[in-house]
């Protein structure tokens, strides 16, 4: 164990300490570990896209390569510096267009993947529930359809209770249709069960980064003493 | 070329033109006719000037017929009175064209609208219409030009029609209707016609049979000493008054022309008294009654003048004429409406008063010539009419005149309509026997003026503007035809001594004599102008909502400034020239003022000022944020939280210390999940390359760490060429941790693994989903060099490791390592379907991995493994047995501690909310 593995294992345990204080609420040493990373955190982004991206894909075809690969390079640029003039309020309709590229392409490569990826593949996958042929569960038949038949209400339910078109009749409040809110108060138990799975899978992240830390914490005690 | 002005409306007109283009009159030049008493000898010459005046043409026309010429001494024939009343009377009507072919009608219908009863009655030959017809104002006053008398009221005529019409008359009419004083002079006459036969001795002969009584009174002039002067000129203006009346044939100048009669004081001993100027006196221009109007009240302001004059010493000090002239003629005025409150006593029984005091003293009327005639100054001491009275009183058409003989007359002889009526009332000199006429002339009519103006005045109060009680003779118009300060002088004295009497007697009660001679017909006038105002106060105002009277405009409420009649103001142009107290149809034709700009304000009251800014305050409250209520810490909670975490950190260290340390149970990876992603990884071939996709933050590093570890060290025991790639900065740092961390638990292949060619690092991905799809299309084209190489010029695709790879497909699984669900579904979205049959595993935290399942479950992802227990599990399989142990029993202390604290804290909670609901319900 050299020296700098010893020295970068005292920060991170000072850090960690430091991190584990906020228990006793929000104080100076938190703050300036949080200001730690970020800054830690923007410096080593920034070498990344130095080194990931203008390097080897602006400065080194402008430099080295040849006059296809600056063809391509210079647009590139130009558009990078026309953005940059948003910064900047008297140019900054400069930086529409290249804006508008960006918004544009990943809008449609968005859209293109949420209906060919989630819409159509989370669709059929619900069918497939149904599907008495193949069945999810193998050798359960019965259990593939007892699924099936959930997973559709919980979809079904879940939209339904997104849903807030209400009509008023004569002197009665606003209101939806007796039917609706039926389905609503179904998907609206989904929408809690789902919330709660959501939350306890957050806590048992949050356990288990605690016991890593611990564990770091133990092993470094370990090691210096 | 200088344009003329038309002497009747005062346009302009070019200087070519004969005819006015607006009123159509004629342009010529007419010569002046010098009305002023004292160019002419006579009265008589004065009507002669009249006579030849032509008011149609304003010019003075040479009247066929006999003489029109009037000199000293020259009487007046009555065919020659007949004949310039005729013409008169033609020229006011304006219907023949010839005065000669005039064909005078016996009996001349005048309007009844315009010609009052008393004047009608004077007319001898006037028919006697029914008494239906007496609903006019005026009633059946008629003047018959052909025998001078006016129907009704006949005034004197020695043929016996005229007898019995006085008789009818008399009877038709009571003693309310007409004035007393009217009355006794017309019984008089009727009395004293049989046995007066003389001709008229002086300039106007009265004709034969209906004019007698006129030029009686004229010729009393020679007979002054014998009779009083003031009767006989009075006598004299009357007849001739009416005379003319009736040739006019309009009641307001027939008024107003006798009115002219008293103003012609130098009448000498030839001279008619109260004639009107003749022809030739007037100046040629004069047209229409208008001029002869403003000569006719001329004249009567120099009666007045000159009846002041002559009664120095019996009433005072003498006033100026004009102010006499005009106040001496308000008795005549058709509307005079009562101006001074001091009259109370009203009514018939003080115009009987007056009637009876003029009845007694004037028993006849009118009074041939050379009868006696009563002092009429005596008669208007009597009646104690007071000037002021008297002004008040005045109608309309009288007030103008007075206007016209007022103070601010400035009228030049240009400006009057047809001529000029140049009267200079200082030379003119009235003789004293002529004085004397015209002041006891004037002393009946102003007390039977001021005795009219007082029955009036009482009955209907009025607001009109009082006619300045005091006219001083500088303010004497210089446009009457008699002009002359000393002509109205007398007049303007006896006013003034009346008045002065009827002050000094202190009485609020009007003056006997205002109440007398008032006919009835005159207070039934005002009597129903009164009801007529009462009326209309009587009238409920309308209530107007509150809503609408605050929106009104204000300035609709203010009365707008009624333009009050300026009757100090002359007309200097048009018909009504010379006149006072006109509305001014000139200016107000011509200049159009702006229409008024209503603004339209509205009207709040403190409270409803109070509410709006009320709600300006709640509506600018809507823009601010509401101050945050700062919670104050209780140290409880903080002692709680506290706990809470010492407990959980606790359970998560003491494993390591050797507390509460469990094992990993070997079923663990029995489950389905976990099952076929070990069977997925364990299909890769060995020597097949792997994309690892690492897409985690560095917060969940510590659990990533464990998950992908596992995964990694399975693909190292598997001899598999690993390839990482990360479409976050911070992802190629993260696997070289991973990667350093896995082969530091796996020594033995910390030295394959170090090498380029098995653990290929292919950098940053930037662009996030759209560098995916690049990716998955193109990968040689979306990443060129590595994380390692640096400023080197190294491909990445060209280590061994990843050769033959130059599609997403090429790949033997791509193993997607991410704590977040956009960052799975992105791969998924992008990738997954450039995949074909390669599978896609994910290595997930446990927060994304109920929401990657969907994607599990539709076969876009074969197998994920998800969670640090399902990590350790796995990294059983490649890590010696129990290395995992400390990690697993901390996770489920750590995880067993915390279902307690939240199931106790629920419970807790739980109970106090029992507790205190039923503590509320108590409280209510």
């Amino acid at each position: 164990m050299t020296l700098a593995d010893i020295i970068w294992m005292l920060v991170s345990l000072l850090l960690t300490l430091l991190v584990l204080s906020y228990l006793f609420g929000d104080n100076p040493v938190f703050r300036i570990t949080t200001y730690i990373f970020v800054g830690v955190a923007a410096g080593y982004v920034a070498t990344i896209v130095l080194y990931q991206v203008m390097w080897p894909r602006i400065l080194r075809p402008l430099l080295i390569g040849s006059f296809g690969e600056r063809i391509f390079a210079l647009i590139p640029l130009i558009l990078g510096v026309l953005l940059l003039a948003r910064l900047f309020p008297d140019i900054s309709p400069l930086g529409t267009l290249p804006m508008s590229y960006l918004v544009g392409l990943g809008a449609a490569v968005t859209i293109g993947g949420s209906i060919l990826g989630t819409i159509f593949g989370q669709s059929k996958g619900t069918f497939a529930l149904f599907n008495l042929s193949a069945g999810t569960v193998p050798g359960n038949l019965l259990a593939s359809l007892v699924m099936g038949a959930l997973v559709l209400l919980g979809t079904i339910t879940t939209l339904v209770y997104f849903q807030f078109t209400a009509s008023q009749k004569g002197q009665q409040p606003v209101q939806r249709a007796h039917w609706i809110e039926v389905l609503s108060r179904i998907g609206q138990v989904f929408i809690v069960i789902t919330l709660g799975a959501l939350f306890a899978g957050v806590y048992l992240a949050t356990i288990a980064a605690l016991v890593d830390r611990v564990g770091f914490i133990r092993d470094v005690v370990v090691r210096l003493f | 070329m200088t344009d003329k002005q038309c002497p009747l409306c005062g346009e302009l007109n070019p200087d070519d033109e004969t005819i006015c283009w607006k009123c159509g009159s004629s342009l010529d030049h007419r010569e002046s006719v010098d009305l002023n008493p004292e160019e002419h000898q006579t009265p008589a010459e004065l009507v002669d000037a009249f006579r030849k005046f032509d008011l149609e043409t304003g010019q003075n026309e040479e009247v066929e017929g006999p003489s029109n010429s009037f000199s000293e001494g020259e009487t007046f024939s009555p065919e020659e009175d007949e004949f310039w009343l005729k013409r008169m009377r033609e020229l006011s009507l304006g219907d023949a064209e010839d005065s000669e072919d005039f064909d005078e009608p016996d009996h001349m219908d005048i309007s009844d609208e315009n010609i009052p009863p008393w004047l009608k009655a004077v007319d001898p030959t006037r028919k006697q219409e029914p008494a239906a017809e007496a609903d006019e104002e005026w009633g059946d006053m008629r003047f018959d030009t052909s025998s001078g008398e006016v129907s009704r009221f006949s005034i004197e005529s020695t043929d016996d029609r005229q007898e019995e019409k006085y008789a009818e008359i008399s009877d038709e009419l009571s003693e309310d209707e007409l004035p007393g004083w009217l009355t006794r002079l017309t019984r008089s006459h009727v009395s004293s016609a049989e046995e007066k036969e003389e001709p008229a001795q002086e300039e106007i002969t009265p004709t034969s049979d209906n004019q007698d009584w006129l030029h009686d009174l004229i010729g009393a002039q020679g007979e002054a000493k014998e009779k009083t002067p003031d009767e006989e000129s009075s006598i004299l203006e009357g007849g001739q008054a009416i005379q003319d009346v009736g040739e006019q044939g309009e009641a307001e100048e027939d008024d107003a022309f006798i009115f002219s009669l008293f103003s012609e004081p130098e009448d000498s001993a030839g001279g008619m008294e109260g004639v009107p100027p003749s022809e030739e006196e007037i100046e040629p221009g004069a047209q229409g009654f208008e001029g002869f109007s403003d000569a006719l009240t001329s004249a009567k302001t120099e009666e007045v003048a000159f009846s002041a004059e002559e009664k120095p010493a019996a009433d005072g000090p003498v006033q100026d004429e004009d102010e006499s002239a005009e106040q001496m003629i308000d008795w005549l005025a058709e509307d005079q409406p009562a101006s001074e409150p001091s009259d109370t006593e009203t009514g018939p029984a003080s115009e009987a008063e007056a009637d009876e005091a003029l009845g007694e003293t004037y028993p006849e009327f009118p009074l041939a010539v050379g009868e006696e005639t009563q002092d009429w100054s005596q008669v208007m001491e009597s009646l104690d009419i007071t000037e002021s009275a008297i002004e008040e009183e005045l109608p309309n058409w009288m007030s103008l005149q007075n206007e016209i003989m007022g103070e601010e007359a400035e009228i030049s002889p240009e400006q009057l309509p047809g001529g000029e009526f140049v009267v200079d009332e200082a030379e003119q000199e009235p003789s004293p026997e002529m004085e004397s006429a015209f002041e006891a002339t004037m002393d009946s009519s102003f007390a039977a003026s001021e005795a009219l103006d007082a029955a009036a005045e009482a009955e209907a109060a009025t607001e009109d503007e009082k006619v300045p009680p005091e006219i001083s003779p500088d303010e004497a118009r210089t446009d009457m035809p008699f002009k002359g300060e000393d002509l109205l002088a007398w007049m303007h004295d006896l006013r003034e001594e009346e008045i002065k009497k009827a002050e000094g007697e202190g009485s609020a009660e009007a003056p006997p004599s205002k109440k007398e001679g008032i006919p009835d017909w005159f207070e039934e006038e005002e009597a129903a102008s009164q009801e007529a105002s009462e009326k209309e106060e009587v009238l409920e105002r309308g209530d107007l909502p509150t809503w609408l009277s605050a929106i009104r405009p204000i300035e609709a409420v203010i009365p707008e400034d009624i333009k009050q009649l300026d009757e100090k103001k002359v007309e200097q142009a048009g018909p009504l020239a010379g006149l006072r107290a006109v509305i001014p149809a000139q200016e107000d034709a011509i200049h159009y003022g702006k229409p008024p700009v209503y603004s339209v304000r509205l009207q709040v009251s403190e409270k409803q000022r109070a509410h709006a800014a009320m709600l300006e305050d709640i509506l600018d409250a809507e823009g601010q944020a509401p101050a945050e209520k700062r919670k104050r810490k209780t140290k409880s909670q903080y002692i709680l939280r506290l706990f809470i975490a010492l407990v959980i950190l606790a359970a998560a260290v003491l494993p390591y210390f050797d507390i509460a340390v469990g094992s990993i149970p070997l079923n663990a990876g029995a489950s389905s999940r976990l099952q076929a992603f070990s069977t997925t990884i364990d299909s890769i071939p060995q020597g097949a390359t792997v994309l690892l996709g690492v897409d985690f933050a560095p917060g969940y590093s510590g659990e990533m760490n464990v998950v992908a570890g596992g995964v990694l060290a399975r693909l190292m025991s598997r001899g598999i060429h690993i390839a990482v790639i990360s479409t976050t900065p911070t992802g190629p740092a993260l696997a070289e941790g991973l990667m350093d961390q896995t082969l530091s638990k796996m020594p033995d292949y910390a030295a394959q693994y170090a090498q380029p060619d098995w653990y290929i690092n292919l950098g940053y991905l930037p662009g996030e989903t759209a560098s995916l799809k690049e990716f998955a299309q193109q990968p040689r084209q979306a990443v060129i060099y590595g994380m390692k190489a640096g400023l080197s010029n190294a491909l990445v695709w060209d280590t061994a490791g990843l050769n033959g790879i130059n599609k997403i497909s090429d790949f033997s699984a791509v193993i997607l390592v991410t704590e977040n669900l956009e960052n799975g579904r992105a791969w998924i979205e992008q990738v997954q379907p450039m995949m074909n049959d390669v599978p896609l595993l994910a290595a997930s935290s446990a927060q994304s991995a109920p929401l990657l399942q969907p994607y599990v479950q539709s076969g876009q992802i074969q197998a994920i493994l998800a969670g640090l227990p399902e990590g350790l599990v796995y990294g059983q399989q490649t890590q010696p047995a129990g290395s995992q142990d400390l990690a697993w029993s901390s996770y489920q202390n750590a995880l067993l501690i915390s279902i307690l604290v939240i199931l106790v804290g629920a419970l807790v909670a739980g109970v106090i909310s029992m507790f205190t609901g039923s503590k509320s319900s108590q409280e209510v």
